[in-house]
């Protein structure tokens, strides 16, 4: 009974999804092109949602649907490789966010005051990270803590979370210097504020959305990074990815399907929230 | 303030700089050219000369090289169109269709990887239903590295070339109507040119993954060797308690290269449209 209703939810859901792309193309009446969509949306999201779907099997394998279960889901509680990892990551990525904002923001106001020249080479020199491919950015790392014989784990992973960090925040921050006002500053002066408290009243906010961009940024490439943990962060100390990497060595757990689920959901709300705040903010200020 | 105190304030800066990111990437070059062993330090360019004649090195590096054009081509002939559809959609379509190809990069690489592999692999859906028509399965054959690679990285490719496409002022593709231009000049004259920053992008945002990666092919078929898989066997599976592979750092400094040059040929491709996109106009 319950797998008739899965079923039939998923269809609903299949069906509502097809219609809404094919009234999308409707004013043109280009039926290829919503076929087309559909096809590359189904190919995107296939291996998703059976992953999904498996996540409530009753069953412990991927071979058969054997009826709908939240055992799997029950079982993540004592799967404690997978929620230390979970752990390990969240707070590598809190630390490097809060570090490589720390470092980034640094970073952006001295390339902010430096001859153009000297700009260009520090600038080019410090988006090196940002543009190179992960694994000789990971390698390079592995061998520099070889080289200085510091012993992989916690510490090394941190620092190259900060390391790939940082040039993303100079870069969301720097705009944000560009655009300042330095007669605005320099009147907080004449008017008697200390450079602290000018700095504090004055530049601060104005950089402030730069700065906080560039922090979520941080936090959510180091959430999501999996090459350059995988070298740096040695056989002790794992992060999900390279936690769920090692077990494809093995038959995977399906409670992995569970937490990749409650992941994949966590995401979905969060980039709802993100996208269609601005509209329902659009829309109060037309109201009003 | 001074000059030696503004000097004192940029330092740190560079100190960092210099730390993680120069010295870190000479060590690539360091442990290719240099063997540690207990006895000391020696120089040798064996190892880079074993790396460019062994016939399996050079059988990964062009492996690899091949895989990534292919699945770069597919991704390009898949994502083009895509792009071009989602552009010319109603906002609210837009935002929406948008979202739904964000959303899968949002996931993680791993899982992501995990979830195809879990289609195609011995208890697959996709391979029961071409058990059906006696098809094999698709696990551990070389379509399944390129089916792997496009999964993960298409939504690289559409995003750039969306955005260029989004820049295009209206006004040109009405221009090219007014003139006379059928849907297909249209494309050809306006829009084509126009994407190729996009393009560029897109290409390389998914040819560098290609070429460097590792776990696609160790997940969809372990039997395929690629340069990125022999690094990661030389550095942790295959790694020895006593110091680095000179062979893996020789490998490492191999692949450096190839993303530099690959990076610095999409860079040439890109400014070049540039100047001449600004003499057209």
């Amino acid at each position: 009974m319950k797998m008739v209703i899965l079923v039939t939810l998923a269809c609903a859901f299949f069906f509502s999804l097809i219609y809404l792309i094919i009234s999308a193309f409707r004013e043109k009446c280009k039926i290829e092109k919503a076929i087309y969509v559909i096809l590359t949306m189904i190919f995107l999201y296939a291996p998703i949602v059976v992953l999904i779907l498996f996540s409530f099997n009753s069953g412990n394998t991927r071979a058969v649907f054997s009826g709908f279960s939240l055992v799997h889901y029950r079982e993540l509680g004592e799967q404690t490789d997978l929620l230390n990892a979970l752990r390990n990551t969240l707070i590598v990525a809190l630390i490097a966010s809060v570090i490589s904002t720390l470092i980034g923001t640094y970073a952006a106001f001295v390339i902010s005051k430096l001859s153009p020249f000297k700009k260009n080479a520090v600038l080019k020199t410090l988006n090196i990270p940002m543009l190179n491919a992960d694994i000789v950015t990971g390698i390079s790392l592995l061998l520099f803590f070889v080289f200085i014989s510091i012993p992989l784990g916690f510490v090394t992973l941190l620092i190259a979370h900060v390391m790939f960090n940082v040039p993303y925040v100079t870069m969301s921050v720097l705009p944000k210097i560009r655009q300042l006002n330095k007669s605005t500053y320099e009147a907080a002066l004449d008017l008697g504020a200390s450079p602290a408290l000018a700095f504090r009243k004055v530049i601060f906010p104005e950089i402030l959305p730069g700065v906080i961009s560039g922090a979520l940024l941080a936090f959510t490439l180091s959430l999501d990074d999996f090459i350059i943990s995988y070298f740096t962060s040695g056989s002790d100390f794992m992060t999900l990815s390279v936690c769920i990497n090692s077990m494809t060595k093995k038959t995977i757990p399906l409670a992995v399907n569970a937490l990749s689920t409650l992941l994949f959901i966590a995401v979905f709300i969060i980039l709802l929230f993100v996208n269609f705040k601005p509209a329902m903010k659009k829309k109060k200020t037309q109201v009003a | 303030m001074t000059k030696v105190t503004k000097v004192l304030k940029n330092i740190p800066l560079y100190i960092w700089i210099l730390m993680f990111t120069i010295v870190p990437l000479l060590m690539i070059l360091v442990y290719a050219v240099f063997e540690f062993r207990p006895d000391g330090v020696h120089f040798t360019l064996e190892h880079l000369k074993n790396v460019i004649t062994n016939q399996d090195y050079l059988r990964a590096l062009k492996d690899s090289l091949l895989y990534a054009l292919v699945s770069t081509v597919i991704c390009l002939l898949i994502g083009y169109p895509l792009a071009y559809i989602l552009s010319r959609l109603s906002d609210k379509m837009r935002g929406f269709l948008s979202m739904l190809l964000l959303l899968p990069m949002w996931m993680n690489f791993i899982i992501r990887t995990y979830a195809m592999l879990s289609l195609i692999d011995e208890e697959g859906i996709v391979t029961k239903l071409s058990a059906l028509f006696g098809g094999t399965m698709l696990k551990g054959t070389k379509a399944a590295i390129i089916i792997g690679m496009v999964y993960n990285f298409l939504p690289f490719l559409v995003l750039p070339i969306y955005t260029s496409m989004m820049k295009i002022d209206k006004s040109l593709i009405e221009a090219a109507q007014d003139l006379g231009g059928n849907s297909y000049h249209v494309f050809k004259g306006v829009v084509l040119p126009l994407t190729v920053p996009g393009i560029v992008s897109g290409i390389t945002m998914v040819f560098v993954p290609c070429v460097t990666t590792f776990v696609i092919p160790q997940l969809m078929a372990n039997n395929v060797w690629t340069i990125g898989k022999l690094i990661e066997y030389k550095f942790v599976s295959n790694a020895s308690a006593d110091g680095v592979d000179p062979d893996g750092g020789a490998l490492s400094f191999i692949l450096m290269i190839i993303v530099f040059i690959s990076m610095s040929i999409f860079n040439l491709i890109d400014k070049d449209d540039e100047s001449a996109g600004g003499m057209t106009l």
